[in-house]
């Protein structure tokens, strides 16, 4: 047991003075955002349009979507590497490698989690409210509104938890990226070539050193996530209410 | 427009047909790795289903201090990236150090099979208690309440939970055999994929065959490994990459078709 708090406590110790920390942090945040952010560009109109249509493609669709969840990384990473334009067996040129062939990477693998999560949250909305909104008049872009606005918690989870798949992926980013230091390593990645570059009693302290802040960025997430449930819990005790007390007055 | 850019990639035409040559031959590395990630799926996945499930059951029905706490542990623990899991396993099993060996060091796992398993079955469990839990909480309240008024003791209830939620049990099995085969981060992190040395050729960081088909493509299919010995060794990684989706697809299907509509990858998404 002293080796594993020795070990955590030399991890710690390292955060301030590793200088390559400072931009594996920022890249990993960059691949984060910036994929969840293309994905939900991508992903939002099939998502509304899987939610609020019962057609057998809607339910394609969304089971297309389910399955992709569970997608292999390390597939998805070399099926893009084989398709994309401008890779040498050396990184050497073109446009598709480093940085941007990772986040179109992540990007595919966020897009499930939008998409299925995204739907099952418009899905989820009380029964009959989508169409009441559609006899008031709502129609196109603004009954599109109305849904995400109602569904909102849901779509919130699904941001979260794709930002989370991006902080923790090693699979398809390292295919991509090549996982080379200091210009395509990410926090998890840098994980991989601490345990098996350097090896022994410095590399697994670096490992320990990562993975604390890797999780101390899920952490965050994980806070995030708790109070954007808690927000949605109150809002649906209020609907509740709300609709109890109108009953009482028709009563 | 997508076929065209598939049919005209000739990297993924040139890749598919060796790798496809390669199961079509069965090469030995691709036995042995096809094997060893199967073995290690129903295993990890075996073991994590006597545990995972029970404890799953437990907070879902159960009546006891503390249990919305637990649920909530137990949900945050399944977003836990496996490379964290892979070291903490690496720290645990340790043989030796300056300070000593890790708390498992007697088990003697460090780069062995054993603590492959170990690390996917501990990516494993909060999977299977996360779905198992609510999968149980969506059985009907009233009939397990019904079950309470005539005095069934907690595990009978629990059982009756489960045999009602069976299908949703199963469901979450098959998500956490796709979590052990596809998962890379945990097996890699825990510095155990060098232990393999099968026939062609001796390997320890760059080889062919591997412990786990989605190691062996990460490993052999690296932008800046070139191979080894100056061998080109992607078309094994796409072997593999093969092989792995055609896993991933029967996986798919049979929860689809187990959950028409319900399926869910992910624990705790879908509140």
């Amino acid at each position: 047991m002293r080796y594993v708090i020795e070990m955590i406590r030399e991890g710690w110790n390292l955060i301030p003075y590793d200088p390559d920390l400072r931009a594996e942090t920022i890249r990993t945040l960059r691949l984060a955002f910036e994929s969840t952010g293309i994905a939900l560009l991508i992903g939002v109109v099939p998502a509304y349009l899987i939610g609020v249509r019962t057609s057998r493609p809607a339910r394609w669709g969304l089971t297309i979507a389910n399955a992709g969840l569970g997608v292999p990384a390390v597939g998805v990473g070399v099926l893009l590497f084989l398709i994309l334009p401008g890779h040498t067996p050396w990184p050497g040129g073109g446009l598709w490698y480093g940085m941007s062939a990772m986040i179109l990477g992540q990007t595919v693998l966020a897009l499930p989690i939008i998409v299925a999560l995204g739907a099952a949250a418009i899905r989820g909305l009380p029964d009959g409210l989508i169409d009441q909104a559609r006899a008031f008049g709502a129609s196109g872009w603004r009954l599109a509104i109305f849904a995400f606005r109602e569904a909102k918690i849901g779509i919130l989870t699904a941001i979260i938890l794709a930002l989370g798949s991006a902080i923790a992926e090693v699979g398809a980013v390292t295919i991509l990226g090549g996982n080379a230091e200091r210009s395509t390593t990410t926090l998890a990645s840098e994980i991989l070539n601490e345990v098996n570059g350097d090896g022994g009693f410095a590399g697994n302290a670096g490992a320990v050193e990562h993975a604390i802040v890797v999780l101390g960025l899920m952490l965050i997430l994980a806070v995030m996530l708790t109070v954007i449930q808690q927000w949605g819990a109150i809002q649906r005790r209020g609907r509740l209410r709300a609709e109890v007390s109108s009953s009482q007055r028709t009563r | 427009m997508i076929a065209s850019v598939l049919m005209g990639s000739p990297d993924l035409l040139n890749g598919l047909r060796q790798a496809l040559h390669l199961i079509e031959i069965g090469d030995p590395a691709v036995v042995y790795t096809t094997k060893r990630t199967l073995l290690t799926a129903v295993e990890a996945t075996g073991i994590a289903t006597v545990i995972g499930p029970p404890v799953g059951c437990a907070l879902g029905v159960g009546r006891f201090p503390g249990r919305g706490a637990l649920l909530a542990i137990g949900n945050s623990l399944t977003r836990v990236p496996p490379v964290v899991i892979g070291v903490l396993v690496l720290l645990l099993v340790t043989p030796v150090s300056p300070f000593g060996g890790g708390p498992l060091a007697a088990f003697n796992w460090y780069q062995t099979p054993d603590s492959i398993v170990f690390a996917q079955t501990l990516l494993a469990i909060p999977v299977l208690i996360a779905l198992t839990a609510s999968a149980v909480q969506r059985v009907p309240v009233d009939l397990l309440d019904q079950a309470r008024a005539f005095g069934a003791p907690g595990w009978k209830l629990g059982l009756l939970a489960v045999r009602e939620a069976r299908t949703a049990v199963i469901a979450a099995i098959i998500v956490a055999l796709g979590l052990t085969i596809a998962t890379v981060g945990a097996i890699i992190a825990s510095g155990a994929q060098q232990f393999v040395n099968v026939p062609p050729p001796a390997c320890h960081r760059y080889c062919e065959a591997a412990v786990t088909l989605a190691v062996g493509t990460l490993f052999n299919f690296r932008t800046s490994s070139g191979g080894v010995n100056g061998q080109d060794t992607e078309p094994i990684a796409i072997a593999y990459a093969v092989i792995l989706i055609g896993m991933f697809l029967v996986l798919a299907a049979a929860l689809t078709f187990l959950q028409q509509r319900r399926a869910s990858w992910i624990a705790g998404g879908e509140s």
